[in-house]
């Protein structure tokens, strides 16, 4: 799952009731708080969106800062949960969530933001390379072994082995002279110092 | 799954997939087919036509396996056509590959391409000794075996009978995964000062060669390492 899911309300009723259709609609299990303050704690930085059903009662600009404060690479989305619909809001409102609202409208309304929290994101994080896994390539490319690799960056070799799992992952490369030559291409090694071709 | 049959018109053949052209071509067949159909055309040039038919059906449809219509098809057959496909690929898929990098090579200011073509000659030398390894190993022994297997050989020369086909034939994954990475480098990560018609033209070849490598290995794998090991069971256990 890329996304996950804070509902913030002072009932418990609205709590239960929001946590029982969401898991039976979507099988995410939400963050249930009854206030903002330790909304912080709750943020999982390793998703990539994170979806906050909150009640229109609490203090809108501390939310709005606290979200502000995420991680860039987390995409965040407020709904409000209100007592009545609002007049300007009709079926079609995507930040409103009434009380009244039906199962069907609830997941109506969650189901589009969760397709669009996989998509976009995912895409633009294969696209990149960690700053981790930057290293790893290359060291791959200048011929060390996991070994090698593990001991120069202070990291276990299992973790060296899932970084290339996900590199290969990422860049649809596989062989090492494959990642040799992307990580020429891509400027990471000082091709003054080392002949590249004699590294492939 | 529409297969192709003995029926099937040989130039409704070629308009279904041009890519099996050079597959005809390894079978000797030159074009001006007129209406004649797969059968006719096969009893003219005297190919045997049920091996034909897996060869094309195998190459246009990739889940298409004929391993039972290939069992009485006769190994030395098969190693014609895998050798044939050999002198394909050295004498007219890979120079035309290189022809192409060359040129996409020669009108680029920046060096970077410089890096693809030795990839690509790591990769070259490797598929060449892969083949050479069949051409001097593999595919003898596996005569061998079904000229002793057709005479009753009995007891097996030490040089079959200490040998399996496994010892030869070696695993195309190295080789396979080296041209798609090969691909994804040149697609992904090039920088754009290239001439457009000139990295489509190698790409083209990349593309191509690379399906006629997967269809050449399936027929290997699949097909003759089947047969091979079938026959060493027979005589070994006899
Ligand atoms: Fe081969
Ligand atoms: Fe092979």
């Amino acid at each position: 799952m890329h996304s996950h899911i804070l509902v913030i309300h002072p009932s418990e009723i609205v709590l239960q009731g929001l946590h029982c259709i969401i898991k039976s609609v979507f099988d995410i299990e939400p963050v249930l708080l009854k206030t903002l303050d330790s909304l912080t704690n709750h943020v999982d930085a390793n998703k990539s969106q994170l979806l906050v059903l909150a009640d229109e009662s609490l203090d809108q600009k501390e939310l709005s800062n606290i979200t502000l404060a995420f991680p860039k690479t987390l995409r965040t989305k407020i709904i409000h949960i209100r007592q009545l619909a609002e007049p300007s809001c009709d079926k079609s409102c995507k930040c409103c969530l009434p009380l009244n609202a039906s199962r069907s409208r609830i997941s109506e309304l969650i189901r589009p933001i969760l397709a669009e929290g996989s998509r976009p994101m995912e895409k633009r994080r294969l696209s990149e390379l960690t700053e981790r896994e930057t290293d790893v390539v290359r060291l791959v490319a200048l011929g060390k072994t996991n070994k090698e690799i593990a001991k120069e960056l202070y990291i276990s070799i299992h973790t060296v082995i899932s970084h290339r799992k996900n590199i290969t992952e990422k860049l649809g490369i596989k062989s090492i002279s494959g990642l040799t030559v992307y990580a020429i291409l891509n400027n990471l090694i000082d091709t003054n110092s080392i002949d590249p071709e004699s590294l492939i | 799954m529409e297969l192709f049959d003995k029926n099937t018109k040989m130039t409704a053949l070629v308009h279904s997939n041009h890519l099996l052209l050079p597959v005809l071509n390894r079978f000797g067949l030159r074009l001006g087919f007129q209406e004649k159909t797969v059968e006719e055309i096969c009893t003219e040039e005297q190919i045997d036509l049920n091996f034909f038919l897996a060869i094309v059906n195998a190459y246009h449809h990739h889940d298409y396996s004929p391993e039972n219509e290939l069992k009485s098809i006769s190994a030395k057959l098969i190693i014609d056509y895998l050798r044939k496909s050999h002198l394909d690929f050295l004498k007219v898929s890979m120079p035309k590959i290189e022809a192409a990098l060359d040129k996409m090579v020669k009108n680029r200011k920046s060096n970077d391409l410089k890096i693809i073509q030795k990839f690509y000659s790591t990769y070259k030398e490797e598929f060449v000794e892969h083949i050479q390894d069949e051409e001097e190993h593999a595919f003898p022994y596996v005569l061998a075996l079904q000229k002793a297997h057709d005479q009753k050989t009995n007891p097996l020369p030490k040089s079959l009978a200490e040998y399996s086909i496994s010892d030869y034939e070696k695993d195309h994954g190295d080789v396979d995964v080296k041209l798609f990475d090969l691909k994804n480098l040149i697609i992904k990560y090039l920088k754009p000062d290239y001439r457009d018609q000139d990295c489509n033209e190698f790409l083209y070849e990349l593309f191509h060669f690379e399906r006629d490598v997967q269809d050449h290995a399936r027929i290997e794998d699949q097909i003759l390492v089947t047969k091979v090991l079938e026959i060493e069971k027979e005589l070994k256990n006899a």
